[in-house]
């Protein structure tokens, strides 16, 4: 064993010194049982939302179209709530995943990448936001049918807009993943610069 | 608790509540220490340890391995120390205060340590975060390569050679301290 390695052990071995607060375990088991309800309640809401909606769907195609069978601009309405759903639950998630990885990036100047993180957002919002209105209808195509219900056409047209804005977020964030070290040494680069040029007007 | 860090599984039949209670007995203290090691304070610490266990319950079902809850709990506390010390992106307050990779103990603690041994863990902070990890796992936990291999999500021959750069870059710095 090397003397380096003795003096690490020495040196970690005084941390065994340090004193833990006595009621952390009491901490512990509260917050692991508060996290337990607040999943469980979470669970159940979400049970009886989809329950919910369900329901909702299923009782007003019975009672507009007295079955199952539905009218177009009810697909239609699924398919932009469903396009919003996505909207929502794909941000969080790729804030939660991307964090990390602006962070590696931006780490010489952290307030230009939680800017960029905030910006990031804007604009994925904007993009989502601006393809559900583009390609909302308002009325039926004339090549998805005339009698006004869903038709096979307009299943595939609808699949195609879900389709569509996965296929545009995946491409803008796979190009955002190759592109944004780069961005990244150019800002540290512009930072060093800077601080060079302070440096040189202490000097004069 | 083993040297290895390991515990005995825990069965079906035990409570939640005396399977927290039994893991928090054999390994809090520890992993209160090595959160200390990465993070600004002790209260930082004891949070990030307390996030582990609530995360370790959470996915407790999918541990294939019983015996592995301590290795969760470990890397689970280092993930989160990292978490914790980039969070520059979200706090740039606490950012300021304390600069990322500092391992300098805080006033009360300074008190335990002498000089030299202060420099040296201060150096140890300054390492690579792969090399940190290594040497505290290697060296404060006595984990073999393995262990800490299947800890960080690596292998073995990249825990070595982490290890080995780690402790070249750590004899350079205190020669040059010299």
């Amino acid at each position: 064993m090397t003397m380096l390695e003795n003096r690490l052990r020495d040196a970690f071995a005084r941390y065994e010194e340090v004193q833990v607060t006595p009621d952390l375990l009491e901490r512990i088991e509260g917050a692991v049982e508060a996290d337990e309800r607040r999943r469980t309640a979470l669970r159940r809401i979400m049970a009886a939302a989809a329950l919910a909606a369900v329901i909702a769907i299923g009782s007003t195609l019975w009672i507009l179209q007295g079955g199952v069978e539905m009218d177009w601009w009810i697909l239609e309405l699924i398919t932009t709530v469903v396009l919003f759903a996505i909207a929502f639950f794909l941000g969080p998630f790729i804030r939660k995943y991307g964090k990390n990885y602006v962070a590696d990036v931006f780490r010489a100047n952290p307030r230009t990448g939680k800017s960029f993180i905030v910006l990031t957002d804007v604009a994925y919002y904007l993009i989502f936001f601006a393809y559900i209105l583009l390609t909302s209808r308002f009325e039926q195509a004339t090549a998805w049918g005339i009698f006004g219900d869903v038709t096979a056409q307009q299943v595939q047209h609808e699949a195609a807009r879900v389709g569509g804005i996965l296929a545009i977020i995946g491409v803008l964030h796979g190009l955002n993943l190759v592109v944004l070290p780069i961005v990244g040494r150019l800002f540290t680069l512009n930072l060093r610069l800077d601080q060079e040029l302070l440096k040189e007007r202490d000097r004069d | 608790m083993t040297r290895t860090g390991t515990l005995a599984p825990v069965t079906r039949g035990q409570t939640e509540s005396s399977s927290i209670e039994a893991l928090y007995r054999a390994h809090g203290a520890r992993l209160v220490r090595i959160a200390r090691m990465f993070v600004d304070d002790r209260s930082a610490a004891e949070d990030l340890v307390q996030e582990a266990f609530i995360r370790f319950h959470r996915s407790r079902d999918r541990l294939r391995n019983p015996n592995a809850a301590a290795g969760y709990l470990r890397s689970t506390v280092l993930n989160l120390a990292r978490d914790h010390n980039r969070r520059g992106l979200v706090s740039l307050r606490h950012l300021d205060a304390h600069p990322v990779g500092s391992m300098g103990p805080d006033p009360h603690d300074a008190a335990i340590l002498d000089e030299e041994q202060q420099t040296l863990l201060e150096a140890v902070g300054g390492l690579a975060l792969r090399q940190r990890d290594c040497v505290v796992l290697r060296y404060y936990l006595e984990l073999s390569y393995h262990e800490i291999a299947t800890t960080l999500g690596i292998s073995a021959n990249s825990v070595k050679t982490h290890l080995k750069r780690g402790m070249a870059a750590l004899r350079e710095q205190m020669e040059e301290q010299r």
